[in-house]
């Protein structure tokens, strides 16, 4: 075995044995979790949310003919009862 | 979100429109895009009220009766009033609605994770006079969560109840929602923009880190993720994850981002299937053809 295939093998070891001691790790702990999961859940009083949505403009032409209402429609860029 | 800050934040607003109207909210470049029933009626309104946004009310027939694009909440007071004073029902044929645009149908058996997001710090203070609309709209931009749904495959499903994180899953999630929706529809990441992806789950317990960046260096995330996604008896009962890290930079269409680096969070619930949102097609969905790939 020549200098150069040692020295290959040795370093593979060495760059496996760095990958194995490396697992997987978060910088959250289970209180910054906790924490973070509770202040990023919306608010149960949404005034907005009390409204009874349809997301489907046919569905709610359906509805609308039922209850001989008149049908209010949100137009966005972008899902208005979704994104943003 | 401007409109949930105001004119959705009043009280008389809601209960006009809980009362008298049967309520819709659909996006001009989504449902109007449609290839199906959905779009082609979405189509006869979008546009009739002079910009392709704002607050339309319609008979059965998709007649334009009233129109305003107008936050104040007393403006959108008197269109509905006026319209309602002046509404007369027209009876319309049904229509068949079973062919759906396959680019927009939740595929059979999916799961729905509700995400959120928040940025933590950074923003300049309200400018606005407190009590005026602006301050509310500025309030609003600065403050509010941005939300999204994530769709879980069936065979990814499949693949978390054996305990196994699917790669199409991670790369969903890294391109499609560790983004700054706070301000509107943000742009997603490449895949050749994830410069690392480092997610385990193991014991129903994930955890990982995550680094995505542009090619310029213009817009990037580094963060850490923790989570817990568990299963019992064939279904998935927990997917409570949370990602917290530096942003910087800003989409296409979300201009306004804090200045340098800034904290932001995102945290992922299971959807509850009661909620009337829940058949809510993703934003991202309309945005980019591959997100279910």
């Amino acid at each position: 075995m020549t200098r150069f295939h040692v020295t290959a093998i040795v370093a593979a070891l060495s760059a496996a044995s760095l990958f194995a001691q490396e697992p997987t790790k978060s910088g959250l702990s289970l209180a910054d979790f906790e924490k973070l999961h509770k202040e990023l859940q919306p608010p149960d009083n949404e005034l907005w949310r009390s409204i009874p949505w349809h997301v489907s403009i046919i569905e709610a032409r359906e509805a609308a003919s039922k209850a001989k209402k008149p049908i209010f429609v949100w137009v966005a860029s972008g899902e208005p009862l979704g994104c943003g | 979100m401007a409109f949930r800050a105001t004119a959705f934040n009043d009280p008389k607003v809601v209960e006009l429109l809980k009362k008298e109207f049967i309520c819709v909210g659909i996006a001009h470049n989504g449902a109007g895009r449609r290839k199906d029933a959905e779009g082609d009626f979405a189509r006869k309104l979008i546009g009739k009220g002079g910009t392709l946004q704002g607050l339309h009310v319609i008979n059965t027939k998709g007649d334009l009766v009233g129109y305003v694009y107008d936050f104040r909440p007393q403006s959108v007071l008197a269109m509905l009033n006026k319209t309602l004073k002046n509404y007369e029902h027209v009876e319309a044929p049904p229509i068949d609605f079973k062919d759906k645009d396959k680019r927009f149908a939740m595929p059979k058996d999916s799961l729905v994770v509700f995400t959120t997001t928040k940025i933590l710090a950074g923003h300049d203070p309200v400018k606005a006079a407190k009590g005026t609309i602006q301050y509310d709209m500025e309030n609003a931009w600065k403050t509010s969560m941005g939300r999204e749904h994530l769709w879980v495959r069936k065979d990814e499903v499949q693949a978390l109840l054996k305990g196994e994180l699917p790669e199409s899953l991670q790369k969903r999630i890294m391109r499609y929602h560790l983004v700054d929706n706070t301000r509107g529809t943000p742009t997603g990441w490449t895949d050749s923009e994830i410069k690392k992806m480092d997610l385990k789950l193991k014991d129903g317990r994930l955890v990982g880190r995550v680094h995505l960046e542009t090619k310029d260096g213009k817009r990037g995330y580094e963060a850490d993720l923790l989570g817990f996604i568990e299963v019992k008896d064939g279904k998935v009962t927990r997917f409570d994850v949370v990602a917290h890290g530096e942003f910087w930079g800003q989409g296409a269409h979300t201009p306004g981002a804090p200045k340098g680096r800034f904290p932001l969070a995102i945290a992922f619930t299971l959807g509850e299937r009661s909620d009337p949102l829940y058949n809510l097609v993703p934003d991202a969905v309309r945005c980019y053809a591959d997100y279910l790939r």
